[in-house]
């Protein structure tokens, strides 16, 4: 470890035990009802107002992943990477008035999940289930990519050891992590939430005023970027990218942030923040102020191009021996920072690794407790017993994130993010437009969910990557439509034209959900009792025989 | 139950209450209002901006309208808040 490393590494643990303190303290901040509910340890009660769910939204959406993973793409392919920010400026408008009704209807009826929802709008514990375990399975890689964003860090300050035991510091963070998140439950992330967005917006801006001036302004960035991506790769013969969309890749582009922003808020993790707000009005006000983190973004993932600028190389991962290029900002700011503001920046980038992982792991928690253990386990269990399940699943969650990431090469964790965001999407129809129409049949859209599922993991194995390395699985998102193939037919002939796989196995998923809609209507299958009623979506208070003074209190 | 009942309507939206035919209980609210919620896919059409010039603090065109659309998008969003809040509202501000 070199002098400046060591200050990088002081200024870093000084603030994560902070942090970790905060979260231990978290469980006695504004507590109101019974600590042992599930209600209280997995939404906090449902009474955060507009400040802290912008906070635990924020948190729970700009991860530590968004911070090296896009940048680290436009850093390795230009223009595409940029998607994250047509992606984010979609999302709020379009799911604002979806999320109000959800919102409600929860509220009515004591939903802690989205899966809560599906079994009682179709009446189908089976359903509900296929919804729960998308809903696992997508979240677990999403958490390990918080550890592969909080490791990318650590190895940048030099604590980049071989071997089983170069992941120790992990291990250390990870059970610190562990300990707050079972005391606390949601109120952890939702407090230490707003000490990391205080310290990302600080790195963010001085980076983006900073570096800039520093190497030649925007212009020579870009320039720098072009130059480098132009360069035909030594492996494929072709650029790399280009800072400009191609004729091919403008398709890929719009349909990956559209399938990107409508996914957003069907993950777990995304629900459980929108549940745990005090009343429609803090969504309302929320889906408004959220997008001002897409400045941050936008910022942020040109910072890939100032690290071409900046002649930043990526460090090389001494556990796998591959260069990482999630390194990419870490070591930019490693270079480019003194080392006592290096380590802010790693402290931000870390403690944004923290907030989400706790979050999804208790969105996870959540799904496990009320959709398969209360479900088919035990249906006599008490909030109590709920709530003791989930804290003992949200240890297991992150047991198996922390495994998955000294099992594999991080770059299977990327893969796995990438097939959880084409599978987290075949649940649009069972939970987003469930909530405006029961015009589908419950069989029917498991019919869809199951060929959405399968037909998308086919395309995703399907997909080459000859850049990293001649891959020849899971090599990105992006389908050429000439490869499409129905049962033989190629409906689009030779076309390059790319566009994200998401999309494809979402349009066959519902044309599955309507056919056999229609199929099972025509044998009037039964269709099972809805729970829910009309003004159940639009209700504004809590009914008071379950929760009094909710709204009140806030 | 009996709170969750839908809130008086609002005298001031008339235009786009009138094509609502407000039953106890609607399933469905439409407001011609929340049509603006549409306007930021706009930053979907990639043909409309994928270009370098014009550059913006050398920033090309691609990069800064998009980031433009932002703002563009909050106030959007927010208008749609704004003028619907009334009638939605739960009155705990």
């Amino acid at each position: 470890m070199t002098g400046a490393q060591v200050v990088q590494l002081v200024v870093f643990v000084l603030l994560f035990a902070a942090v970790a303190v905060m979260g231990f303290m978290a469980s006695r901040w504004r507590r109101a009802g019974d600590p042992d509910h599930l209600d209280e340890w997995g939404l906090g009660g449902r009474r955060f107002g507009s400040w802290i769910t912008w906070f635990l939204l924020g948190g729970d959406l700009y991860t530590a992943y968004t911070f090296v993973a896009i940048p680290a793409l436009l850093f390795s392919s230009g223009a595409l990477g940029f998607y994250a920010v047509p992606y984010t400026i979609i999302a709020f408008p379009l799911v604002l008035l979806p999320l109000l009704r959800l919102w409600s209807v929860s509220r009515v009826h004591g939903y802690v999940t989205p899966a809560d929802f599906v079994r009682g709008r179709y009446d189908s514990p089976v359903l509900a289930l296929a919804i729960a375990i998308t809903g696992i399975v997508a979240t677990m890689p999403y958490i390990a990519l918080q550890l592969a964003g909080l490791e990318a860090v650590l190895r940048t300050i030099g604590l980049n050891g071989s071997g089983f035991w170069g992941h120790a510091p992990l291990f250390v963070a990870f059970v610190v992590l562990a300990a707050y998140t079972y005391q606390s439950g949601l109120r952890a992330p939702a407090l230490i939430a707003v000490v990391k967005d205080v310290l990302i917006y600080v790195v963010i801006i001085v980076a983006i005023i900073y570096l800039p001036s520093k190497l030649g302004g925007w212009g020579a960035i870009i320039d720098a970027g072009q130059a480098k991506l132009a360069k035909p790769s030594p492996t494929t013969g072709q650029p790399a990218g280009s800072t400009l969309l191609s004729a091919n890749n403008q398709l890929q582009y719009a349909t990956l942030a559209l399938g990107s922003a409508l996914a957003l808020f069907l993950y777990p993790h995304s629900v459980t923040g929108v549940l745990s707000s005090s009343s429609r009005a803090t969504i309302r006000r929320n889906m408004t102020a959220l997008p001002a983190y897409s400045f941050l973004l936008a910022l942020l993932a040109l910072l890939g191009y100032v690290a071409i600028a900046a002649k930043t190389q990526p460090i090389v991962n001494g556990s796998t021996g591959k260069a990482d290029s999630n390194t990419i900002v870490p070591a930019l700011f490693a270079g480019q920072f003194p080392s006592w503001f290096a380590g802010v920046a790693f402290a931000a980038i870390g403690i944004g690794a923290l907030v989400p992982a706790a979050i999804m792991s208790i969105a996870a928690a959540n799904l496990w407790t009320r959709n398969i253990y209360k479900e088919f386990l035990r249906r006599d269990a008490t909030p109590r017993d709920e709530a003791r399940q989930a804290k003992l699943a949200s240890l297991v969650v992150k047991v198996g994130a922390v495994l998955f990431i000294v099992g594999v090469d991080p770059q299977f964790s990327v893969d796995l993010q990438l097939i959880g965001g084409v599978i987290i999407l075949q649940t649009l129809p069972a939970v987003a437009i469930a909530l405006y129409t029961r015009w589908f049949h419950r069989w029917a859209l498991l019919a869809g969910w199951a060929v959405g599922l399968i037909w998308g993991m086919i395309i995703l194995y399907g997909i080459p990557n000859p850049a990293q390395g001649g891959k020849q699985h899971f090599g990105g998102s992006a389908l050429a439509l000439g490869k499409l193939n129905l049962f033989g037919w190629h409906p689009f002939g030779g076309s390059m034209v790319q566009i994200y796989v998401g999309a494809v196995a979402l349009i066959a998923n519902l044309v599955v959900a309507v056919v056999v809609t229609l199929a099972l209507r025509a044998y009037r299958s039964p269709e099972g009792v809805d729970h829910t009623r009309g003004a159940d979506y639009h209700a504004t208070k809590v009914p008071e025989s379950t929760t009094p003074d909710v709204v009140s209190s806030v | 139950m009996s709170i969750s009942a839908p809130p008086p309507p609002d005298p001031s939206a008339t235009s786009a209450a009138a094509t609502d035919p407000a039953p106890a209980a609607p399933a469905f609210r439409f407001r011609a209002w929340n049509l603006l919620l549409l306007v930021p896919l706009i930053s979907l059409i990639t043909p409309l901006f994928n270009t370098t010039e014009p550059r913006l603090a050398g920033l090309p065109f691609f990069y800064w309208f998009q980031m433009a659309v932002i703002p563009l998008g909050i106030l959007c969003t927010l208008a749609v808040h704004l003028l619907t809040r009334r009638t939605d509202e739960e009155g705990d501000r």
